[in-house]
């Protein structure tokens, strides 16, 4: 136990021991110890424990731990906005390509088929709606708003159309997509004559609707 | 207390973990550099003498992982050898249960302590890990963070899992007990 009172200074000696005091510390305390015997043991002591410790202490490589943090982190619980980096390896480069550029393309890209495929199946309700067969038939009026109902009722109208479709054009048979095609032609031909076929429609309900 | 003994106008800890938690990965650099050898120099102090830079590595990774969890009122330091601590337990964990089937106390980090003798050609210093090696785990633990993080007993309570004044007892009961081996010699 050291013997000395100056308890402020004896709490600089583990400072010192590693060298962590400025400069007029470090002056004070070794005018301190000049002429204290039990101040000056101790550190002698604190300043072997280092030593020791220091010897058997390996450098660790702050790039590797670095690379290490960044890959074990991308998007854990941070916001994704990124100050502009300077990445000087080619692992820092990999680490920040920004995950959520390959989320947005995939959601951008699933929006886009969504849509060709609801535009598809209107075309396909609006043809058989207004062709000359009457074949097809809806409730209510088949407007533009009609092909953009939701996944549901694009089932329904769909189905009350007479094709069986369950998937995409693709799974149309032969037969359906020759009516189809047919049906298309007459759309454009048939133009004015709208309220008529639509009238028709009404009064010849198919069945099952 | 991050900047403890910096130049001036560098950024705390605090101000680190807010530029990373905004993805500047600068700041995660400048942390590890900040972080990484006294962390080593803690778990060789320790005893820990394989895998160093792997269980530095393992303890950043933890923490900022967990970032979120991180008190603004306790130095981060503080918390990064409360991991690191941690994970030296659970390794000689599982070290002791591989060896011997015997589960380690709970309570400190270290029951076990490899003095350095093969390593310090000083014959002081290796006089005084012999010294070290015969104190408890609680005193070695505190005069180690004591005297080779210079660390403040307030912080190292809170790395112990103890007060202020028992970690100043602990550390003046240390330094008397080497005291005495040494003058034994």
């Amino acid at each position: 136990m050291n013997d000395c009172l100056n308890d402020d200074l004896r709490d600089l000696l583990p400072l010192m021991a590693h060298d962590a005091l400025s400069a007029a510390e470090r002056a004070r305390v070794n005018e301190h110890v000049a002429h204290c015997a039990a101040c000056r043991e101790e550190l002698s002591i604190l300043v072997a424990t280092v030593t020791a410790v220091e010897a058997a202490t390996p450098s660790v490589s702050v790039a590797a731990i670095t690379a290490a943090v960044q890959r074990a982190t991308i998007g854990e619980g941070r916001l994704v906005e990124r100050a502009p980096l300077r990445l000087h390896t080619r692992d820092a480069r990999r680490a920040a390509t920004p995950v959520r550029r390959t989320w947005l393309s995939r959601q951008v890209l699933a929006a886009a088929a969504s849509l060709v495929l609801v535009v598809t199946l209107s075309l396909t309700v609006l043809t058989r709606t207004f062709g000359p067969s009457g074949g097809a038939t809806v409730d209510g009026m088949p407007d533009s708003s009609m092909g953009m109902t939701d996944s549901a009722g694009e089932a329904r109208l769909v189905a009350s159309s007479g094709l069986s479709v369950t998937g995409g054009l693709s799974d149309l048979s032969d037969e359906d997509l020759t009516t189809l095609l047919a049906e298309l032609e007459q759309v454009d031909a048939t133009v004015e004559a709208e309220p008529v076929s639509m009238h028709r429609a009404l009064v010849n309900e198919p069945e099952g609707f | 207390m991050g900047d403890q003994g910096a130049a001036p106008k560098q950024a705390t800890d605090a101000e680190l973990i807010a530029r990373w938690q905004k993805g500047d990965e600068r700041a995660a650099a400048t942390l590890v550099e900040r972080h990484a050898q006294p962390l080593a120099r803690f778990a060789a102090s320790l005893g820990e003498r394989d895998g160093i830079e792997e269980l530095v590595q393992d303890t950043f990774v933890r923490a900022f992982n967990s970032m979120e969890s991180f008190r603004a009122d306790s130095a981060l330091r503080t918390w990064l050898f409360t991991i690191c601590k941690r994970l030296i337990l659970d390794r000689k964990r599982s070290e002791r249960r591989r060896r011997d089937g015997v589960e380690l106390e709970e309570g400190h980090a270290v029951v076990e302590y490899d003095a350095l003798d093969g390593l310090v050609a000083d014959e002081t210093a290796r006089k005084v890990n012999e010294a070290v090696a015969r104190l408890s785990p609680m005193q070695r633990e505190v005069f180690m963070l004591r005297v080779t993080d210079g660390m403040p007993y307030g912080e190292i309570a809170g790395v112990v899992d103890s007060t202020e004044g028992a970690c100043r007892v602990h550390y003046h009961n240390a330094l008397r007990t080497i005291k005495e081996y040494l003058s034994d010699e």
